[in-house]
């Protein structure tokens, strides 16, 4: 079904933080989704996206949400520009089992850059239960590296209902936004 | 690092992808691409990145598969895109279980039905 009060909301993120598990979790609608099977041992899990994933959720009489997913590596950044572009509000997803998620996020602020200049964004991060460090303070302080103060929450990516606080913390943003400008 | 750098199937792409190259005439570029990105082999005489292109390829075949699925179309074999200046031709390929893809990059003096003749041709990779 159309839309015209349907708001563009792009997840992007790392790897496995769980992208398009968020949009399943979300959509009123089996998502579409375009993902295949993986071959970069790098990476422990059996399918990747490599496209995009799409669906849709209903906020009300006349209002909804399209909910775009990025593939998470590097490689797949051009589609990552694509999404983004004309984006009303973007969710970085990372996953506190990473490495170094704070680089993480360093490098999907820096890709964003034009984007985070035109469109809300709210950072969510993964398995925080299970591996406590790095604190959300610590990732608040990352995107006061980049003159941003956006909102950080720790979420369980599986819980439709800690998804759509993601979406609702954007659209919230987006408007206070709005109202300053 | 992917699976197929350590077992000989790189090798075998590798001289399939030389051979492509020049049995097409107005090849530009041939680049066998795993099905999540990844460049297996490449053949050119253009500078081309491949990596970039290999991954360009993996989004946009998978892409296509959603796509012709959505539309009840069955599954794809072919993906064309049709610009001024050529044609990026991309073939969906089964080697021994492993779905991969061959695209080529090709001038427009380079008739499409012969790229596609070609593309059908390497079918039996594996065997070689």
């Amino acid at each position: 079904m159309n839309d015209r009060l349907d708001l563009k909301i792009v997840f992007t993120g790392t790897p496995g933080a769980g992208k398009t598990t968020a949009i399943t979790a979300l959509s009123d609608e089996p998502p579409v989704v375009t993902d295949v099977a993986n071959t970069d041992v790098a990476l422990a899990k059996s399918k990747t996206t490599v496209g995009l994933d799409y669906g849709r959720v209903s906020l009300g009489p006349g209002r909804g949400v399209r909910l775009f997913g990025t593939p998470g590596q590097v490689r797949f950044d051009f589609m990552w520009k694509i999404l983004a572009a004309d984006a009303f509000g973007i969710v970085i997803l990372l996953d506190n089992s990473r490495p170094d998620p704070l680089s993480d996020l360093r490098l999907y602020l820096n890709t964003f850059k034009d984007a985070l200049d035109r469109s809300a964004c709210v950072v969510g991060v993964g398995r925080t239960e299970s591996i406590p460090k790095p604190a959300i303070d610590e990732y608040i302080d990352v995107l006061s590296e980049f003159g941003l103060v956006l909102p950080v929450l720790a979420v369980d990516i599986r819980k439709r209902e800690d998804v759509l606080v993601l979406v609702e913390c954007v659209i919230a943003l987006a408007e206070a936004r709005a109202d300053i400008e | 690092m992917n699976r197929f750098d350590s077992n000989g199937l790189q090798t075998r792409l590798s001289k399939a992808a030389a051979s492509l190259c020049e049995r097409i005439d107005g090849a530009r570029v041939v680049v066998f691409v795993s099905e999540d990105g990844f460049e297996i082999a490449t053949a050119g005489r253009e500078s081309v990145r491949a990596d970039r292109l290999a991954a360009i390829v993996g989004s946009l075949g998978a892409l296509g598969a959603t796509a012709a699925q959505e539309s009840g179309l069955g599954p794809v074999g072919c993906q064309i895109v049709d610009c001024d200046n050529g044609r990026l031709v991309v073939r969906r390929l089964n080697v021994n279980g492993t779905a991969l893809m061959v695209a080529v990059v090709v001038g427009t003096s380079t008739l499409l039905g012969l790229v596609l003749m070609h593309l059908k041709a390497i079918e039996g990779v594996d065997d070689q």
